[in-house]
């Protein structure tokens, strides 16, 4: 571990101070070279001769250097820094292409990461609850209006007396945005829903933390409340003693007394759920449980199919039980029916075909940007086909050298790196020097000939 | 008598330059030079082994560098020294290569 550290270190230390670096190999090797010559001096040789003795024995400065940086590990940046340098260099010079190119590119990856998690969230994440195939959503649907709408109190009560399909159901109210002052006096605006008792229960999940709202609570309207996990996560960094702290609400204080499970997306844009207060059902003929009636239809009703129980047969209980109401409270529920929803895949509800259809062209059209920028940057490439060539020739790499990708930079062959062009001159060296051994091997002229060396 | 490169073991240069500097601490042109002159010009190390090699053995703990001025030059060069590690590699490797010259030589004695 130290070893690797230390190694990190040396390495990070190369690449932070490059040119400090190169300075250091430079002076290092010419200061080889200094006291290679003067040897050769003492040996008797012309101080002319004596250098170039020392140079050709100390085998191309460059090449030494290139081999000290494929030592170092850093030679893949050194090229990626190289090619970057160059990259920007060719956008800079042609920036009508650059923006035409850009934009385009620009255009499909946005529409197709907008369209994606789109999708992903809708269509593709599962959701996170047990069995989730057997959970609906309970709409009211009416001949007045396409909308689908809530349901009253005193419905719900209805329905869950006269349905057969269902073996749970729940009330829930999605989140408005409420002032609030959260823990640590401070002022803040979250969503608070509602949910009748029993509203877990139906998901088959429960409580992150702490317990859900009993029986009594729903009935007096007790001040309990629950908070998301979301909320619990972001707002109170998954504190573990949040169950002793209070949220206020409307200037009365309320007690944190659980945690709704993660993932659970219901109620909607819920930050934190009140028991909603659920009435006895009043007398036969009561119409006015929560003060309203039957018209005032705020409640959502999420339920859980019975074991074996289809949508279709859920659909004539539910037809069935509408036609009751219809019959009985004619002056609320003329027109009125009912609507079962899974609740997997409600979210795109009716849109689901039309969403996949969208994500299809939206892919396409990224497509056909990539076509057109290729399209834009062969033709560009055709007209660099002699500056490719000259470099092919000369030894760059081929897939840098080609038209279209990164090109390879002009600066490859100024800092000598080992291209084609720099194997043919040390081969020419090599053909110069006495052990033909395929190694690079020192010849000292002056001393005996000595075909020695170490690896 | 020559020494052909291909006839050397891996690894053995970097035996050589650990002894060289548990010598003393010196730059890569006296490490080169005291491998040639110990071995009687027998040994040559060629430098585009030796740089790499100094280096591979800095990277690995084993040797270590500064800048300074060396006893028999007023030049400021890069000077390698051994480390602790370097020592305790230096007589791991050399019983190790004493080992395998002992067998070496046992081979070869059989008559």
């Amino acid at each position: 571990m130290t070893w690797f550290r230390k190694n990190l270190h040396l390495r990070l230390d190369a690449l932070l101070h490059r040119g400090r670096y190169e300075r250091e190999l430079s002076a290092e090797f010419a200061f080889h070279i200094e006291q290679e010559a003067l040897e050769n001096e003492r040996k008797g040789m012309a101080p002319v001769e004596a250098r170039r003795a020392a140079l050709i024995a100390f085998g191309g400065v460059e090449y030494q250097k290139e081999r000290f940086r494929d030592q170092r590990g850093i030679r893949w940046l050194d090229d990626l820094a190289q090619d970057l340098g160059h990259a920007v260099r060719s956008l800079r010079r042609s920036p009508h292409v650059t923006l035409v190119v850009s934009l385009t590119l620009a255009l499909g990856v946005g529409m197709n990461s907008a369209m994606f998690s789109v999708v992903d969230y809708v269509l593709l994440r599962p959701p996170p609850y047990p069995n989730a195939d057997g959970l609906v959503l309970l709409f009211g649907t009416s001949s007045a209006t396409s909308d689908r709408l809530g349901t009253s109190w005193e419905d719900f009560w209805d329905l869950r007396e006269g349905l057969e399909s269902f073996e749970r159901m729940a009330v829930f109210v999605t989140g408005s945005e409420t002032p609030v002052i959260v823990p640590g006096g401070r002022p803040a605006i979250l969503g608070e829903g509602t949910v009748g008792y029993g509203f877990l229960g139906v998901f088959g999940l429960r409580p992150a933390l702490g317990r859900e709202f009993t029986r009594d609570e729903h009935l007096d309207e007790a001040p309990v409340i629950m908070i998301s996990y979301r909320l619990w996560q972001k707002r109170f960094g998954a504190d573990p003693n949040i169950l002793t702290k209070e949220i206020e609400v409307g200037g009365q204080r309320r007690r944190i007394v659980g945690v709704l499970p993660e993932g659970l997306e219901y109620p909607q844009d819920a930050d934190f759920v009140a028991p909603e207060r659920e009435a006895p059902p009043g007398p036969a003929g009561e119409e006015e449980a929560d003060g309203f009636g039957r018209a005032w239809r705020p409640h959502l009703v999420v339920a859980r199919l019975g074991n074996g129980v289809t949508l279709e047969a859920a659909h004539a209980d539910l037809q069935r039980v509408a036609a009751t109401l219809r019959r009985e409270h004619p002056a609320t529920n003329q027109g009125h029916d009912l609507l079962a929803v899974p609740l997997v895949g409600d979210a795109a509800g009716p849109y689901r075909s039309a969403l996949l259809a969208l994500w299809g062209a939206v892919a396409l059209i990224l497509l056909i940007a990539c076509v057109s920028v290729a399209n834009l940057l062969f033709s560009r490439g055709m007209r660099r086909r002699k500056e490719v060539a000259i470099r092919l020739t000369l030894g760059g790499r081929f897939w840098m050298a080609g038209p279209g990708v990164i090109p390879r930079p002009d600066t490859h062959l100024a800092s000598g790196s080992r291209s084609r062009f720099d194997r043919l001159a040390r081969r020419g060296r090599h053909e110069c020097s006495d052990a033909n051994r395929g190694f690079p091997v020192r010849s000292r002229t002056g001393a005996p000939e000595r075909p020695g060396g170490l690896r | 008598m020559g020494v052909s490169e291909s006839d050397f073991l891996p690894g053995t240069l970097d035996l050589l330059i650990l002894k060289t500097l548990a010598m003393g601490e010196s730059h890569g042109w006296g490490v080169s030079r005291r491998i040639r002159n110990l071995s009687r010009d027998i040994l040559d190390v060629n430098q585009g082994s030796l740089y790499p090699a100094l280096h591979r053995l800095e990277q690995r703990g084993l040797i270590e560098s500064h800048w300074g001025t060396p006893p028999d030059n007023n030049r400021r060069v890069k000077l390698y020294r051994l480390t602790d590690d370097g020592a305790k590699a230096l007589a791991r490797e050399r019983a190790s290569w004493e080992g395998f010259v002992q067998a070496v030589a046992r081979i070869l004695d059989t008559v």
